[in-house]
């Protein structure tokens, strides 16, 4: 079970880098453009690859940032069972059950899209006529690997070994280190 | 009645959802799955179709990538000594106002709302400067705490900011032009946030205590030069998107490009500044980007059943007046804002109180200045407000104690909202001279 845990983690870590590069390809190609504009030029296709970009880079970090604790969720609730408690764990499970069934909608939703655009060789019709299942892909990839992460905390959960919760009350995304200092 | 069942069905599921602790872009996917299968008898094959298709096209959407942009823009400049430099430069020019530093916090959180997007952001930066060196000078505690926590929120009204560009891609209306709408309304919530500051030091003070140190016109000057790189960033960045030369993502890569200057000219290590922030980006980008791409499918979701468009009628055939639906959307927003943080109450209010607001004649740019105004409002009430968890953190007060310290600038909050709602010139001159 353990060997399932490092490589969720790791497949986490691996597409949250990937959200990373495509991040910074993202500022260069933008900052390409607009000097190419300086120059009355232009690649015609920036925003079609930003737009591709973006969906990328809001997705592959899914995993690593559920990791993290770093997606927002309401605790009203789930503050007032406790910390250890068995109804806190069961609150825990049915909430993650829920995620796991409506994600893996939209990982099969998202994945017969892929195939099919593979199979059928749709692309996106413009200049840059980019194959579909590739940018469609990355969402589907970071899908995945969030459901997988967590299904790896579920089921550390019901080893009981930690909670999914790292902290008492909420964490600020990005700026969880005011706290760990 | 149908209308009014279909949106309650809707705020039950969502209640229902985000209550057993769903994270909130899974909770608003539930909704959208659940109301087209028990409404529309939809089979499941079909809802995921929907799915798919309208959380593509919102994650691929070019204008969205704004918000990564200046989310990383903040994250830069969050790491580059930036509180110390505006601390030392605001504090001679206001040490002589009634009030003295405590305008700091104000002043200082304006400069930097208008280099960063985010809320927490602002309070946190200005926050690690300001909270301990005015309680060290004897500065009255709950009016630092709570001028903090007002002020922080300046962050989400003054542009750029990552609510705004949300709110532009979900109800299709111009960033830019959103982004010219928030600024007399961000000026005006400082001012007035400041006149609260002179006036109750004027006739207390104590809350202010006077320092022995005297400052010249050269410490002035040398003020203004200490907060030359932060001035010139904002004219590059805000410029940029008012000249129509650039959109806002592109000025936003410009922004991250001129923030790694500055971090070398403020001698900070790049290696870790670029590592840490860019970490800290793609955490707070995927939740942002995950709520709105789900927000889109939830919108369409309520689209199908018809909601917006029979609730507008119902309303309309109700005859409520303009101001009496603001009215009740306010009271709706500070319930909701009680228990939700910001993004989550926008785009989840947004399809039903959208076309509502529109059709009593209202401007959407209009709305989404007043929604700001909302969402700050639920930043810092309790027990969810993201500024007052950030206070938390930096004080180690309890969240109580923080809340209570900011009711004033939450009635000021509210004072503007009356403001805006009675002079909507106060949003739209702006934009309308810019973009005619």
């Amino acid at each position: 079970m353990r060997i399932f845990q490092v490589v969720a983690l790791g497949l986490s870590k691996v597409s949250a880098s990937a959200a990373a590069l495509i991040l910074v390809l993202m500022l260069v190609y933008t900052l390409l453009e607009i000097v190419l504009r300086m120059f009355n030029r232009s690649t015609f296709v920036l925003e079609e690859m930003i737009g591709y970009g973006v969906a990328a880079v809001g997705f592959l970090g899914l995993g690593y940032t559920l990791e993290q604790d770093g997606l927002v969720r309401v605790r009203a609730v789930l503050d007032r069972l406790g910390r250890q408690t068995f109804a806190r764990r069961v609150a825990e499970l049915v909430a993650v059950t829920l995620t796991l069934f409506v994600t893996g909608v939209a990982v099969w939703s998202f994945g017969a899209g892929v195939f099919r655009n593979y199979l059928r060789g749709y692309t996106s019709g413009t200049l840059a006529d980019v194959p579909m299942w590739i940018p469609e892909g990355t969402v589907l990839f970071g899908l995945v690997v969030f459901w997988i992460q967590l299904l790896s905390s579920a089921v550390q959960l019901l080893r009981a070994r930690s909670g999914l919760l790292k902290s008492e009350s909420f964490t600020i995304p990005g700026l969880d280190f005011l706290w760990k200092r | 009645m149908e209308a009014l069942e279909a949106a309650g069905l809707v705020f039950f599921l969502l209640i229902l959802y985000l209550g057993v602790g769903t994270w909130i872009f899974s909770g608003l996917m539930l909704v959208g799955v659940t109301a087209l299968i028990v409404t529309l008898d939809m089979p499941l094959t079909r809802a995921a179709n929907i799915l798919k298709g309208t959380m593509w096209r919102s994650a691929s959407t070019a204008e969205l990538a704004a918000v990564p942009l200046f989310i990383w823009m903040g994250e830069i400049i969050f790491r580059s000594a930036i509180a110390d430099r505006l601390f030392r430069g605001l504090t001679p020019w206001l040490e002589m106002i009634p009030g003295r530093l405590l305008h700091t916090s104000i002043g200082g959180c304006t400069i930097f709302a208008a280099l960063s997007g985010s809320s927490a952001a602002t309070t946190a930066t200005i926050g690690k400067i300001t909270l301990d060196s005015l309680i060290d000078r004897g500065y009255n505690r709950t009016l630092t705490v709570g001028s903090l926590a007002g002020a922080g929120t300046l962050g989400l009204m003054i542009p750029p900011s990552i609510v705004m560009i949300v709110y532009g891609v979900l109800a299709e209306v111009s960033i830019s032009r959103l982004f010219a709408a928030g600024v007399i309304p961000g000026l005006l919530i400082a001012c007035l946030y400041s006149a609260y500051i002179f006036f109750r030091c004027i006739f207390v003070p104590e809350l202010a205590p006077k320092s022995a140190v005297r400052f010249t016109n050269r410490d002035r000057v040398r003020g203004l030069v200490e907060m030359l790189p932060f001035f010139s960033l904002i004219v590059l960045v805000l410029g940029s998107i008012y000249s129509g030369r650039v959109t806002p993502s592109e000025s936003a890569a410009l922004g991250v490009a001129a923030a790694f200057g500055m971090t070398v000219y403020t001698k900070c290590s790049i290696r870790s500044v670029f590592a840490e922030s860019i970490e800290a980006t793609i955490k707070t980008s995927c939740m942002v980007l995950t709520i709105v791409a789900a927000a889109s499918f939830m919108s369409s979701a309520v689209g199908y059943m018809h909601v917006p468009r029979d609730l507008a009628t119902a309303i309309g055939s109700l005859e409520v007046g303009p101001y009496q639906l603001i009215l009740i959307l306010t009271g709706f927003y500070l319930v909701l804002g009680l228990f939700l943080d910001g993004i989550s109450i926008l785009v989840m209010s947004l399809p039903i109180t959208l076309p509502l607001v529109v059709g009593q004649g209202f401007d959407p740019i209009w709305f989404g200045v007043f929604l700001i105004i909302m969402v700050e409002l639920a930043q810092i009430t309790p027990p969810i407000g993201f500024n007052l968890f950030v206070l938390q953190g930096l004080t180690k007060q309890p969240i109580g104690t923080i809340a209570k310290a900011a009711f004033p600038f939450f009635l000021l909050l509210c004072l503007v909202g009356v403001f805006l709602t009675l002079f909507p010139g106060l949003a739209l001159w702006l934009p309308g001279v810019l973009y005619g």
